[in-house]
């Protein structure tokens, strides 16, 4: 965890510095020479790229990212931290559509392999995997804000406004979950002790969601980690669309003004936020399977 | 020896492949009674286990089903049930001991959580403190050493033996008339194998459950078994009290069988072994199934099934289905 996170802050400091230059973006074309020189000694950017790296790595430790340049008198922690709520609530609740629908469709079309219900899962799924989450944003805008009027069609507020943003997130997730789960639920519904379950007398419901998904759920478990990490890089596309005031719009925004504080304090909260729910993942793996908390 | 306690009937289970319906289980006659043991002998892929995956109702799904016949158990059918009906038998009255300890417990319960929900089926509103007393002395009474420490174990703690007198366990749990033993013994070391046949045997001695064991060894069938059904191609080719049978085997598959079973008084340069590939199973076959292997087939024996006859042994519930009985042996 601590070597992801060193390769992560290179990468950051590396990436941030290819953009260009946050001069250009500062300063009025017509500023002169002097003026430039001033700023890039202000900004520490006259030093070497390691010392760069290293009073970056310092600040970083203490959660310090330097001030923003865009959005001035504001630290780039306190941008990030400010919009991190939003983010966070609309992720949140793309998780939750996405286990709610995807668990029991992938279980039920397992136990129910073949039939209707199992193949109307599966058209959903491929739908899910083939739109991309910024068209299907746009559609889901189209066909139910301005067409139907049922919801808002975008910007920040209640419940209505995060169900789209959240459908168009969640979808593609719904998708993948789906289709794992309903492949693990059919490998564990093959096993021998799914047929001793079912000889001792235990009733079918209890057999599928006690003794069978509690083995299959060490699938969905794993996509976990990775659900957790591409609902918060798929936030920068689908808040974009709604602009929704979070994290990935401000992504954006600071990328636009060349703010390095911000996009580093993004990413780095970003690369966080998923090592933190892999390590979750981790957890929850020795709670489901006890081989795994005993070797 | 009482009244038989469970009797199947002209039983037909078929697996529906895209090649056909494959006749699995096919005209397929037994009982068994209080305090008996009836054994199913054959090579793997003879139905012996598809008998008993159909007794329960467990077959493969979507694939296998009973075809006709009748399975009555205390002379209810259980063919007819619904399967909130067949689910009320399966533990209480029937109990069953799978064949691979290793894959038949759940690998995510404690072996106790397993024992009690077995109990918990059987006596439900039962407080679990008491069903956790009951649990541990079920554990007891199959020889499970220091049962109050492992019935917090989770199975991939315990031995192959282990595990299996816990499957064994939960298959009493519900003092069953019936136990189907579907090869209990084949996954374990050899001397502990006979510490499970002992086991079997001692339970049956206290309970007087029938038991059906299915194996191949019929050194098993000598030792634990009353009554012996050899099958062959999903049909039965002999059957009928184990003395007689071993006496006076009159279906040439049952004399290969007793043939291959090595002995410890004759030294023998080769062990034998019965020619051929088992059958594989298909659609259409005509005449017995045993004749491409048999050593005393004739035309006969390739156009038509042999019907049931009377055994060499001349016992009145002594059968075998052969053209060709009246043989030297």
């Amino acid at each position: 965890m601590l070597i992801a996170l060193f390769v992560i802050t290179v990468i950051v400091f590396s990436l941030s510095h290819l953009t260009g230059s946050p001069i250009d973006a500062l300063l009025p074309d017509d500023a002169t020479q002097q003026q430039i020189d001033s700023l890039t000694e202000h900004l520490g950017l006259d030093r070497p790229y390691y010392v760069q790296y290293l009073t970056f790595l310092q600040n970083a430790a203490v959660g310090d990212f330097g001030d923003s340049t865009k959005w001035k008198g504001n630290t780039a922690a306190g941008v990030v931290l400010e919009r991190l709520p939003a983010t966070l609530k609309l992720g949140g609740l793309a998780v939750l559509i996405s286990v709610v629908v995807a668990i029991p469709l992938g279980v039920l079309s397992a136990v129910w392999r073949g039939s209707i219900f199992d193949r109307m899962a599966g058209i959903i799924a491929l739908l899910g995997q083939s739109f991309p989450a910024f068209w299907l944003g746009i559609i889901l805008m189209w066909i139910f804000a301005v067409m139907l009027g049922w919801f808002p069609t975008s910007g920040y507020g209640g419940l209505s406004y995060m169900i789209l943003p959240a459908i168009a997130m969640a979808w593609f997730q719904i998708a993948a979950l789906t289709r794992l789960t309903r492949s693990a639920m059919l490998e564990v519904l093959d096993t021998e002790y799914v047929k001793l379950a079912r000889i001792k007398g235990v009733n079918e419901r209890a057999v599928i969601w006690k003794h069978a998904f509690r083995n299959a759920a060490i699938v969905p478990v794993t996509y976990f980690g990775v659900l957790a990490g591409s609902l918060l890089t798929g936030s920068v596309v689908v808040e974009t669309v709604f602009a929704w005031p979070g994290t990935g719009l401000l992504a954006i925004d600071a990328i636009r003004g060349r703010d390095f504080p911000v996009v580093q304090s993004v990413v780095m909260f970003f690369a966080v936020f998923y090592l933190l729910a892999n390590f979750l993942v981790d957890v929850l793996y020795a709670v489901v399977d006890p081989r795994i908390r005993f070797s | 020896m009482g009244a038989s306690v469970l009797q199947v009937k002209n039983l037909r289970t078929v697996l529906d492949l895209a090649s056909g319906s494959v006749p699995v289980v096919d005209d397929v006659s037994f009982d068994v009674g209080a305090g008996e043991t009836l054994g199913i002998v054959g090579e793997s892929g003879s139905g012996k286990s598809m008998t008993a995956l159909s007794i329960m109702q467990v077959l493969p799904q979507p694939i296998g089903r009973i075809e006709s016949g009748e399975i009555l158990l205390e002379q209810t059918d259980l063919v007819s049930m619904s399967d909130e009906e067949i689910a009320q038998i399966r533990g209480r009255e029937i109990g069953m001991i799978l064949q691979d300890p290793h894959t038949s417990l759940n690998p995510v319960f404690t072996v106790g959580n397993q024992v009690i929900e077995a109990l918990q089926i059987n006596n439900p509103g039962t407080p679990r403190k008491s069903l956790m007393d009951r649990a541990i002395d079920l554990l007891k009474k199959v020889n499970v050493a220091d049962a109050e420490r492992r019935i917090h174990a989770y199975p991939h703690q315990m031995s192959g033996g282990m595990k299996q007198r816990v499957v064994g366990a939960i298959a009493i749990a519900g003092a069953p008339k019936v136990i189907i033993a579907d090869e209990p013994t084949t996954a374990l070391d050899v001397t502990i194998q006979l510490q499970y046949l002992e086991l079997l045997r001692d339970i049956q001695e206290e309970t007087g459950t029938a038991i059906i064991f299915i194996t191949h060894d019929l050194g098993i069938v000598a030792n634990l078994c009353h009554k012996l059904v050899v099958m062959y191609g999903g049909k039965i080719v002999e059957s009928g009290m184990v003395a007689d049978v071993f006496r006076a085997p009159s279906h040439p598959y049952t004399e290969a069988l007793l043939k291959s079973v090595p002995s410890v008084d004759q030294k023998v340069d080769r062990l034998y072994a019965i020619q051929g590939q088992p059958p594989v199973l298909s659609v259409d076959r005509k005449g017995c199934s045993f004749a491409p292997r048999c050593p005393y087939a004739q035309d006969i024996c390739t156009r038509e099934v042999p019907q049931q006859e009377a055994g060499l042994s001349g016992a009145k519930t002594h059968l075998a289905s052969c053209w060709n009985m009246g043989r030297d042996t």
